[in-house]
């Protein structure tokens, strides 16, 4: 059979070769685009910033070594001499007692409680910062996704995984001042509707539910005041 | 808008320009995703990687084919490692036996010609299927096909010829049913 025939046959038939579906989802992968755009632009920015942070990090893990240290020296000094004083002014009354505060074990214990705290608590807030960054980012790709747009896969499955991370904080140290701590239970709200869509109900109605809480909270703008200067979206 | 004043405006910033620039191009980005994957979830995620990455490069735009061919380029390599990509993870995660093909996961019985016809398609190698796909469903030239491949407008021709030779094989059992 000539090549003709087959190449028509091909060019007729080919066609269905598996077929595209009529209507282009282009709504809902407009906004997984600006979605990932939006937190690409996040990473960017932190690995541009990166050398910078990481130098003045270096310098502040230097400094708050050289105070701690210092802290540690005058505390261990201070304990050891009132102890050596309580010890002789309580020798006869209560040796016992004397003996406890002066143990090596005690002094250690207070020594490197201190920093331990302030560490601790630096950390906690880091990481309530950098998470209401990313939800920040989210709230915001959610906004400008377009009020006909539903809650697309990519973005819910992006909102539980910051919802778990908001659970953690809510149970946290980071959740002890007040103000943080509604702001988180707010977010938790938004996430929550966000993360379980009802089959149910919807798209419009499921946006409607969100949308309502998102002006009733005004989650996104104290969000985006709770963030120090340039923190917003991880920009 | 041209494609050079279009480019200016979404490097400058402007929103809408962005928009404009995916409404232009995202059916035919789309399309050739899905003929090449046969899943929409997998279409949409090429088609979506194309324009995340389109954007990020797009200071790179020269000018020197359309913006069209040039966004077609960006398409083909984030389908192809795509594809490959996903029949990897396929391989680890499905035992060998039962491993089906991305693109080849449908029709297995009625050994009609049709049907005959999409199996042998789907079992070209992934740079024939794209050509014969690009050219012969698509509608794409030869020109187009080799500034998206990077390869000369020749080799696309080569590329399809060996194509359709190895469909014609695997369709000879029913060359009388073509042929009529």
């Amino acid at each position: 059979m000539s090549d003709e025939k087959f190449e028509e046959f091909l060019q007729r038939e080919a066609k269905a070769y598996n077929e595209p579906p009529a209507n282009v989802p282009c709504e809902e992968m407009f906004a997984a685009i600006v979605a990932a755009r939006r937190a690409g632009a996040g990473a960017h920015a932190r690995t541009a910033r990166g050398p910078h942070v990481t130098r003045f990090a270096w310098i502040g893990m230097a400094a708050t070594l050289v105070i701690g240290v210092a802290i540690g020296r005058f505390a261990l000094t201070k304990q050891a001499a009132s102890s050596v004083a309580l010890r002789h002014a309580d020798a006869s009354a209560s040796p016992r007692h004397a003996d406890a505060s002066a143990s090596p074990r005690h002094a250690d214990a207070s020594a490197s409680l201190t920093p331990m705290d302030t560490n601790g608590g630096a950390s906690y807030a880091e990481a309530a910062t950098a998470q209401l960054a990313r939800a920040e980012a989210l709230l915001s790709a959610y906004d400008a996704s377009g009020a006909n747009a539903g809650v697309d896969k990519q973005l819910s499955t992006w909102a539980r995984d910051i919802l778990s991370n908001t659970r953690l904080l809510l149970d946290s140290p980071a959740a002890d001042d007040p103000s943080r701590r509604r702001l988180l239970q707010d977010l938790e709200l938004v996430l929550v509707q966000m993360v379980q869509r009802s089959p149910a109900a919807g798209e419009a109605e499921e946006r409607s539910h969100i949308d309502r809480s998102m002006e009733r909270t005004q989650v996104l703008p104290r969000l985006r005041s709770a963030l120090p200067a340039g923190r917003n979206n991880g920009i | 808008m041209d494609d050079a004043q279009l480019v200016a405006a979404v490097l400058a910033g402007q929103a809408s320009a962005e928009r404009e620039l995916y409404d232009r191009h995202v059916d035919r980005v789309f399309r050739l995703a899905f003929r090449m994957a046969g899943d929409e979830t997998l279409a949409r995620d090429f088609t979506q990687d194309t324009f995340v990455r389109a954007f990020g490069k797009l200071a790179d735009f020269r000018g020197d084919a359309s913006l069209a061919t040039w966004l077609h380029t960006v398409a083909t390599s984030v389908i192809l490692n795509g594809l490959k990509k996903v029949r990897r993870i396929r391989a680890r995660e499905i035992d060998g036996d039962v491993l089906p093909d991305v693109a080849m996961t449908r029709r297995e019985a009625e050994p009609d010609l049709k049907l005959k016809l999409a199996r042998a398609i789907d079992a070209l190698p992934d740079g024939y299927r794209m050509v014969f796909v690009m050219h012969d469903v698509e509608g794409y030239t030869h020109e187009e096909i080799g500034t998206a491949l990077g390869v000369q407008p020749g080799t696309s021709k080569a590329q399809l010829f060996r194509a359709r030779a190895r469909l014609r094989s695997e369709l000879a059992e029913f060359e009388g049913e073509w042929a009529s």
